[in-house]
């Protein structure tokens, strides 16, 4: 069985992937690349502090289930529903090691305005989010495309959370950050996190309104008998 | 192009579903010699080659990985099938090699973002910083493609099969179908790049019993899709631990998940970047009575996975049991046929199981000229059996599976929404009338209620909250010169799907979902000699309410050629596509040139556009296509 070419050996350890391998073999790409013609990173994107803000859980970092989320930030609304007040919205906001402050669990959701199945799926959010709310689940969305697939814009978000009276946080991911989890082709992405420690507990690609919603409800239940 | 070229049967599905499962070609792996002839062993062989260049297909997007990953990359793709018949044996194996001599780069890609971000203008407060974005993006660059562009040698088909007049018996890759496909259909489709069997053995017994022909089968295995896409260059990757007893012997020397700077290997699937699909078992049996005039037949089959990799309501039940009976009554008072085929099925999953159920008919008159079909439908909760591949990984491989439920659409059908299919009652009348040798029409009207095409209904619901009405209405015509050199079949027709609730939004309000008028034709015109020109397309007019862009769009292709009888052709293709997401217009030629009557050499140039292509209600989404490509076939 043939294996590509400059693969490294297995490793036992998890230690060493996610974010800093991923930086090493970029460095080490741009090294390569000034004798051999390949791609080479300017010094100012290599320039990255890659620190979360405040407390948050460390790296490394990914997308599999059991994985930590990194701390991404956006810009968006906290709550549509009660102003239209911008500002940057990050997964640390939800960051709840201690329960302080009331959280469960945290669903992530993306959509975009051409994707049908998101439509649907947002006609019903609101109401899901409200529902679930007292017993700690907190939604975050992130719309990433308008309806000729360009990058959303305020005009877009806006549009999106006057007509599904949306009542969580709503964010604008113009660049993709939420690709991490689920391709761009294939939304809606639904990612249920738990705000202890920020890692993974399921991922959900496409529209999957039932198989969701049944795990967050046993995943609530589970969390109160706790 | 793995995608199929044009042919008037993928134009134009004048055949039944029946006639469609006669008209299959023999495969590698049921061609025995035949019976009663002494031969000594016969060896047949034939490689397909394919060498491809693919560059920028201008679909890239800001922030977008996968638009950026699909570009730029070459490969060098060879099959080998290798048949030993004798009288009463077979032989068969197909290798697959797949060599990748560039692709793209994860860091080129974090580059490339920057910038399309930056000609964007500057990113926004609370955007990540360009440090921060390139970043986050050669990582997700080097995550997908760790499960693209990878050097394979794969066994792909292999079988030895024993055929007397009584009994047949395979132990390898095998097909397998049983009645229209509801409870089992494991076969090849070119248009859709598939080519799944199942790896394990399988039996056969045909005997008669006072006039009364008895057929009864027997299988056993484990689910072998092909393993590597070559629209796409995405394998699907096995756990090394994820193979569960003879699943051990099965997967021998199959594609398997690697480890590479971005995706470590873990001690399971789920949690394993490039592991994308888990061996999963399929069992079924079937037995046929079939006295004079009719047959009688019942089926089951059993989707056993051990890994659930993707959540969706099929893909996530550990166990899938399905169950017919059909009666075939193959002549009805001398002027017909009908079949009947009541379906259940059970999905097992951590807590619960689940079940559905599934009608299906197909009535034909014939009153010459005139033949009428009706086909009809009443599915509640009745599901395909989709193959457990990981969605999130291999979103290029989430059309396989193992059951192909009839859809009594026309086979080309690609408007059917999300889960249409698995909660609906309604049918297709159509209607074919030949006025001579020269001249044929035919017409269809059809109308269905869906109520899982626009809202998620798992359990199948009925309701007017879900519901959506379908009317879908054609007529064409068949044309045929008296020497049969030229010909022109020409279709025309409208879908209208409305939902019973309001839906409201940016749109407005309105209780349009979908709607559709088009056009397909396959025409040829014999100019003298070996000479004739050729003429396949079609075009459509699409309003989408919910999702999509707002207003409608047009989109097409026509693919003209010039054919020299057992030489060649010359074809010029042109495809178009007015949604504000894609390139307008897209260009391409073709050359091709018969070696012999079995060998074929083909070289493509230019622009394809992506596309969803549908054969009997299985779809997928084919990504644009810009650069070369070329294509030998030779039968040694």
């Amino acid at each position: 069985m043939m294996q590509r070419p400059g693969e490294v050996a297995q490793k036992k350890s998890r230690a060493a992937s996610g974010m800093g391998r991923a930086l090493a073999s970029a460095v080490l790409f741009g090294l390569l690349a000034c004798g051999s013609g390949g791609p080479q990173i300017p010094e100012e994107l290599l320039d990255c502090d890659c620190q979360s803000e405040g407390e948050y859980p460390p790296g490394p970092y990914g997308a599999e289930l059991g994985d930590t989320i990194e701390d991404f930030s956006f810009r968006g609304l906290q709550n549509p529903e009660v102003n239209e007040d911008w500002k940057e919205l990050r997964f640390s906001d939800y960051y709840d090691p201690q329960g302080e402050k009331g959280l469960t669990l945290l669903l992530l959701n993306t959509a975009a305005v051409w994707c049908q199945p998101c439509v649907i799926e947002h006609s019903d959010l609101p109401s899901r989010a409200e529902q679930y709310k007292d017993e700690g689940l907190a939604v975050f969305s992130a719309l990433f495309q308008d309806a000729d697939a360009e990058p959303a814009d305020e005009a877009t978000l806006l549009t999106w959370t006057r007509t599904f009276g949306t009542n969580f946080a709503m964010a604008l991911d113009p660049s993709y950050q939420m690709g991490r989890f689920g391709p761009a082709a294939s939304p809606p992405l639904n990612l249920v996190v738990d705000p202890r420690d920020m890692k993974i507990l399921a991922r959900f690609i496409g529209y999957q309104d039932e198989p969701l919603w049944t795990f967050i409800e046993d995943e609530l239940a589970a969390r109160k008998e706790e | 192009m793995a995608r199929a070229a044009f042919t008037a049967a993928s134009l134009l599905a004048t055949t039944s579903p029946a006639e469609e499962l006669a008209t299959e070609e023999p495969t590698p792996l049921s061609a025995p010699d035949p019976i009663g002839k002494k031969s000594a062993f016969r060896l047949d062989a034939s490689n397909s080659s394919t060498v491809l260049y693919a560059g920028d297909n201008r679909d890239t997007r800001s922030g977008e990985v996968g638009t950026l990953a699909n570009d730029s990359y070459s490969m060098l793709s060879d099959r080998l099938d290798l048949k030993v018949n004798s009288t009463s044996f077979s032989f068969a194996l197909r290798l697959d090699g797949y060599a990748f001599f560039s692709r793209p780069n994860p860091t080129q890609i974090g580059l490339d973002l920057v910038e399309i971000r930056k000609e964007a203008g500057e990113p926004t407060e609370g955007e990540p910083d360009d440090p921060t974005y390139f970043r986050q993006k050669v990582y997700d660059a080097g995550t997908e493609l760790s499960t693209r562009y990878i050097n394979w040698l794969v066994p792909t088909k292999l079988s030895a099969t024993y055929k007397t007049r009584q009994v047949q018996a395979t132990v390898g890759d095998f097909y397998a179908q049983f009645g229209r496909g509801l409870v089992l259909s494991v076969r090849k489709e070119d248009a859709l790049s598939s080519d799944t069997t199942i790896r394990g053995a399988k039996a056969s017994f045909d005997t008669e019993f006072k006039k009364i022909q008895i057929e009864a089968t027997l299988l056993a295995g484990s689910a072998n899709p092909l393993r590597v896409d070559d629209a796409s260059g995405r394998y699907l990757g096995v756990h090394p631990k994820g193979k569960k007893g003879f699943q051990v012997v099965t997967e021998t020397g199959m594609p398997h998940a690697i480890e590479t700077d971005f995706a470590p290997l873990t001690d399971d699937c789920e949690t394993t970047a490039t592991c994308s699909f888990a061996p999963e078992n399929l069992y079924g049996a079937e037995i046929q009575v079939a006295p004079q005039d009719f047959r009688l037949s019942a089926s089951g089959s059993l989707l056993d996975r051990h890994t659930i990799l993707s959540n969706d309501i099929i893909r996530s039940s550990h166990q899938v049991f399905t169950g017919s009976g059909a009666i075939d009554v193959i002549s009805l008072v001398d002027f017909g046929s009908l079949y009947f085929e009541a379906a259940g099925q059970q999905r097992s999953y951590e807590s619960e199981n689940r079940s559905g159920y599934a009608l299906y008919t197909q009535l034909d008159l014939l009153i010459d000229p005139l033949v009428l079909t009706f086909e009809g439908k009443h599915y509640r909760a009745f599901y395909p059996l989709s193959s457990g591949v990981s969605t999130a990984r291999a979103r290029e491989f989430t059309q396989l599976q193992y059951s192909k439920v009839p859809t009594t659409e026309a086979v080309w059908n690609t408007s059917e929404f999300e889960n249409f299919n698995t909660c609906t009652t309604g049918g297709r009348t159509r209607a074919d009338l030949r006025l001579s040798a020269q001249a044929a029409f035919h017409g269809w009207l059809a109308r269905y209620n869906t109520w899982a095409e626009s809202v998620a209904n798992d359990e199948c619901a009925i309701a007017d909250e879900n519901l959506n009405r379908v009317w879908d209405l054609a007529a064409g015509t068949e044309l045929l010169s008296k020497s049969g050199r030229t010909h022109a079949e020409i279709t025309i027709g409208v879908r209208d799907d409305t939902t019973a609730r309001l839906l409201e939004g940016p749109w407005g309000a309105t209780h349009v979902f979908y709607r559709e008028a088009y056009t397909r034709y396959d025409a040829a015109f014999h100019i003298s000699g070996p000479y004739s020109l050729q003429f396949q397309g079609w075009h459509r007019y699409r309003h989408q309410t919910v999702g999509g862009q707002l207003n409608p769009w047009l989109t097409g292709q026509t693919v003209n050629a010039l054919d020299i009888a057992s030489l060649g052709t010359i074809a010029l293709g042109i495809e178009y596509d007015t949604q504000a997401r894609t390139p307008d217009l897209y260009l391409n030629g073709q050359l091709s040139y018969h070696i012999s009557d079995a060998s074929l050499v083909s070289l493509f140039v230019g622009q394809r556009s992506g596309a969803e292509s549908c054969v009997g209600g299985i779809c997928r989404v084919y990504p644009p296509f810009e650069g070369a490509r070329l294509d030998w076939k030779l039968h040694l």
